[in-house]
């Protein structure tokens, strides 16, 4: 028998290398280099919007802030000007969030609806389907305005909350079912196999079978279009109009001013609350999003 | 409890011919395994029987109903498969209960049911985790218990024991033939372990190539194989085959094996006279392992064969000699305590009495008269 009960000297130390450690040195400086670069845009944004706009004009745009404020967001949120309304950017926020919550949620149901469909469900030219649904992905948005623009129209949907919530339905159902495909495509085909046996059918085996499988590619899926479509800039210009303004298409317009005085301090405000929601999605599904970006199998 | 027919049934995927004219009865209570090598078709004929694949031709019939066309929910059929596919989001119960939910069994009636087939299968505490809290055993079991609720006429087993380590691969098998005994259902279990199909089937079904080469009981697949294919499949170790020249006349056939200026000669004097028609040309001989014996009996069907050892391998119970015998090299399976060394030349004899002979050309097993 080994003896097991002495313990060996776990803490031996590795010998000091001098290439290894100048290499680590190099790689960390580079690191916190980039870092810095991409934090700095948010960092002076953060600042300025703390900072009063005539510091801002006197100092520089780039700078600590010498006395702090919180008007700059209150102006922002409810009394800032924007194209001659002075209500801030709220009206335009819930605008937003009024279209992008409907938008989400359908292109993300109609995706795993989808993916189920084209992944485990016998249907004719399936690949064919999957390929060109995929094609949207890589279209170009601007070939697509024109046509949308038409049929909007035809719709009677034109410049409506929800003609643009159907344009992004529909473009991001590209985006959702190559999700969900390749997540679902990884399902075992046994499991659907059992189902069919045990009488389920089409809608059944996906409620009760691949819904509860889903929950991160759900959410993968929900962060990408809720992220997308909020910040979505070209469709939220040209389909809106001042009855319905996304915050995005409404951003544009809050620095046109009739004095002509740029408004750093409340214009940085504005931007931040603007960024506030894909930064919380971001911060509470990010776990789950890389996991499910890398997660292939159902374990 | 019913008699599955499967009638010229074929299966095309693009221009592959995945089964070719299929034609089995299974009768009511029986157990059958098909068996055959990785892409013989085996699965695909199951997925067939089981509704989850359309026939390209053919019929099923399943007790009086006619079940071609019939999806598999309308089959009244359950299926174990290889993974189990047990719902990882569902419980134990949740997973059992699925297809009498799908069926809408009350739920008065469905308890029972759960309640029996827990008692059955001895899962009784298991029935509010989920599949990823249990072992490969207990996920077994539970797969069995999904199937048994549904009262099937016909039990559908995919390669069910693969996944399980070899210890509890041995106990479930037993268990699954105990099971068989006492419910008494039709079974179609495929495998490729034709181990599993010698202990546990009525009757095998030898698949190569999409098409059935045997359908006969453990020991006359194992004792008088169809063919070559057969015979070298069942079995293990493999059976021995050596092409061999036919020569001389009635009541004097011997077979010669030559090459290279070694020969291998077998007298077969007044016995096989099945070969008569092939003197002069070859057959091809099959010997199984335990053909060749050390003690000489007194029957007289023991020819002496002459073997340079290569290899010894104790098993355990037995000791496996590869040999060589003119540049042959042949395997036999001999008594534990037979050790010889290495490069040393032993007398073996081969017991002519099960040896079987094949037609080079066909590879069809010669009758004996």
């Amino acid at each position: 028998m080994p003896d097991t009960d002495t313990l060996p000297d776990f803490n031996r130390k590795k010998p000091f290398n001098p290439r290894r450690f100048a290499t680590r040195v190099a790689v960390y400086s580079i690191l916190i280099v980039v870092g810095l670069f991409t934090i700095m845009p948010l960092a002076v944004i953060l600042l300025n919007s703390l900072r009063f706009n005539a510091d801002i004009l006197r100092e520089s745009f780039i700078g600590w802030p010498t006395r702090i404020t919180l008007e700059n967001w209150d102006v922002a949120w409810s009394s800032a000007c924007i194209n001659a309304s002075c209500t801030g950017v709220k009206p335009y926020f819930i605008a937003s969030m009024l279209m992008v919550v409907p938008a989400t949620l359908i292109s993300t149901a109609i995706g795993l609806v989808n993916g189920f469909a084209l992944t485990k469900w016998k249907m004719p030219f399936a690949s064919v389907v999957f390929v060109a649904i995929t094609i949207g992905v890589f279209l170009p948005p601007q070939v697509v305005l024109l046509p949308w623009a038409i049929a909007l129209s035809w719709l009677g949907l034109s410049k409506s909350l929800a003609g643009l919530a159907l344009v992004h339905i529909i473009q991001g159902t590209c985006f959702t079912t190559l999700f969900c495909r390749n997540y679902l495509v990884n399902l075992p085909d046994d499991l659907i196999k059992a189902a069919r046996i045990d009488g389920a059918g089409f809608f059944r085996t996906f409620w009760k079978i691949v819904v509860p499988l889903s929950p991160p590619i759900i959410i993968v899926t929900i962060i990408w279009q809720f992220t997308f479509i909020w910040n979505e800039f070209l469709f939220a210009v040209t389909f809106s109009s001042s009855d319905f303004r996304p915050i995005t298409a409404a951003l544009m317009s809050l620095n046109a001013d009739d004095t002509g005085v740029s408004e750093y301090g409340f214009g940085s405000a504005a931007v931040l609350i603007a960024a506030i929601p894909p930064l919380l999605i971001y911060f509470f599904g990010g776990r789950y999003f890389v996991r499910g970006l890398t997660q292939g199998a159902v374990k | 409890m019913a008699r599955l027919t499967i009638d010229s049934t074929w299966k095309k995927y693009g221009e592959f011919l995945a089964l070719r004219d299929i034609n089995l009865d299974i009768r009511d209570g029986e157990f059958v395994v098909l068996v055959g090598p990785s892409g013989c078709g085996k699965s695909t004929l199951l997925s067939i029987i089981a509704g989850l694949e359309e026939t390209s031709y053919g019929t099923l019939t399943l007790g009086e109903r006619d079940v071609t066309d019939l999806s598999a929910k309308d089959r009244n059929i359950a299926m174990v498969f290889q993974s189990y596919a047990l719902y990882p989001t569902m419980t134990v119960r949740q997973n059992i209960t699925f297809g009498m939910e799908n069926r809408r069994v009350p739920k008065d009636a469905q308890k029972k049911v759960v309640a029996d087939v827990a008692r059955l299968l001895q899962i009784e505490p298991l029935l509010d985790r989920k599949p990823s809290q249990l072992s490969g055993g207990q996920r077994q079991r539970v797969a069995m218990g999904r199937a048994l609720v549904r009262d099937p006429q016909l039990f559908l087993f995919d390669e069910p024991l693969s996944n399980l380590d070899a210890k509890l691969r041995v106990e479930m098998r037993t268990e699954i033939k105990k099971l068989h005994k006492r419910l008494g259902q039709t079974i179609v279990y495929v495998t490729h372990d034709q181990i599993e199909a010698m202990t546990l089937s009525d009757r095998i079904v030898v698949m190569n190539g999409g098409v059935v080469q045997q359908f006969a009981d453990p020991d006359t697949i194992y004792r008088e194989p169809a063919n070559k294919f057969v015979a070298g499949f069942m079995g293990s170790p493999s059976m021995n085959f050596i092409d061999m020249e036919v020569e001389g006349r009635q009541n004097d056939i011997r077979l010669v094996y030559r090459s290279n200026g070694a020969e291998l000669a077998i007298p077969l004097g007044r016995r096989h006279e099945e070969l008569l028609p092939y003197v002069g040309g070859k057959v091809t001989i099959g010997a199984r392992p335990e053909h060749f014996v050390l003690d000489s009996k007194q029957d007289g069907t023991l020819v002496p064969v002459s073997a340079r050892v290569e290899v010894v391998e104790p098993t355990g119970p037995d000791t496996m000699l590869v040999f060589q015998v003119a540049d042959l090299s042949l395997v036999a399976v001999l008594p534990a305590n037979f050790r010889p060394a290495e490069d040393e030349v032993i007398n073996l004899l081969l017991d002519l009495e099960h040896v079987c002979f094949f037609d080079p050309e066909t590879t069809v097993r010669i009758p004996r008269i």
